[in-house]
């Protein structure tokens, strides 16, 4: 019982959890002539939070059990804008975009069992208490737009 | 800021919008006229887990239409959000900014507690994580070739440390549960509601948990 007792405090506890994020849009716009304007946009994103799945401040789940959580996002925009007439106008765009996001599972904690597919440890609940090895929900593989 | 918006209130607690009533995924957002919809939950792509898609130093002005727009718009139920970007100009501009919000001023969330085993007993222990952000970056503009090219870039970047708080859903959890399986007799069920709490903390159970 003890043994058992000190496992599962040994599984809860602070759990080391950051969310960063990086962004940067280049852009540039080209006066061809008159009545013709260029612009190309690139948006790029990534995001990347270790045990960042759930986020809440408190949880009722193992320092394994968050999930780390990441998304790439990279879309690119070209315009033309043309002025046709005194009363006529024209924007032709055309994109290319993808929204690239994915949950995937923690490692297993020292003494936790390692039967699960992949080596990681069983999705476990403990009625009304506690729950500890790979989230039922994961893996989340990329989900692609 | 979309908010402010009559009409537009806040759909759930995770960021989503509601234009009229209409479901906060019935939404369309473009920037600069382009789509930036996640096409399965139609949300701002990246959905509700990043901050945003596009920095708010790139943006020059949204604009928010939530009923009646033009056939420009549509693809969508409620409303339309769209996002001008920045352009550089003649003249070399450019803007840096630094935000920091730090728990350090903040108070302890009441219901933050760690177990440790003090002298063989476990104790739940009051705990506060720390949880700090850092989000910079700038922009700058300006001419490639005088009233012909113009070039424009934005940098972006957050930093966040937040650690956890694995708990259990009684503070004395596992106390109880000690408690109760040095006095059971051999073979016996615990009840852990029935076994007595650790002094101070009945009672008290962690993030909405009863």
């Amino acid at each position: 019982m003890t043994n058992a007792l000190n496992f599962l405090n040994g599984i809860s506890g602070e759990v080391p959890r950051t969310g960063n994020q990086r962004l940067f849009l280049p852009k540039v716009d080209w006066n061809i002539n008159d009545t013709n304007t260029f612009t190309a946009t690139y948006n790029h994103l990534r995001w990347n939070s270790p045990a960042g799945v759930q986020t809440q401040a408190i949880n009722t789940r193992a320092r394994d059990n968050f999930g780390d959580d990441g998304v790439n996002i990279d879309s690119l925009n070209l315009r033309l804008a043309s002025t046709i007439s005194s009363t006529l106008i024209n924007e032709f765009r055309y994109q290319w975009g993808r929204d690239n996001e994915f949950q995937i599972s923690q490692p297993p904690l020292p003494g936790e069992p390692t039967n699960s597919v992949g080596g990681r440890s069983p999705q476990t609940f403990i009625t009304n208490g506690f729950s500890f090895g790979i989230p039922e929900f994961l893996e989340r593989a990329v989900i692609s737009e | 800021m979309r908010c402010s918006t009559p009409g537009a209130v806040p759909d759930g607690t995770f960021g989503l919008i509601s234009f009229r009533g209409i479901s906060g995924l019935l939404n369309n957002n473009t920037i600069d006229g382009g789509d930036n919809n996640q096409a399965f939950f139609a949300e701002e792509r990246g959905r509700t887990r990043i901050s945003y898609s596009i920095s708010q130093s790139a943006i020059r002005e949204f604009q928010v239409n939530t009923s009646s727009y033009s056939a420009e718009y549509g693809r969508s139920a409620g409303g339309v959000v769209n996002a001008i970007t920045k352009s550089g100009t003649n003249e070399f501009h450019g803007d840096a900014f630094y935000f920091q919000r730090n728990n350090k001023w903040g108070a302890r969330n009441p219901r933050s507690f760690v177990t440790q085993n003090v002298g063989g007993v476990f104790t739940p222990v009051a705990f506060k994580p720390e949880d700090v952000r850092h989000q910079f970056g700038g922009t700058i503009g300006g001419p490639i070739v005088h009233d012909k090219a113009f070039f424009f870039f934005s940098y972006d970047e957050q930093r966040r440390n937040f650690p956890g708080v694995s708990t259990f859903t009684a503070l004395d959890f596992l106390n109880r549960a000690d408690t109760c399986a040095l006095t059971a007799a051999a073979g016996a069920a615990i009840t852990l509601a029935t076994c007595p709490a650790y002094p101070g903390t009945a009672g008290r159970q962690p993030h909405g948990i009863h």
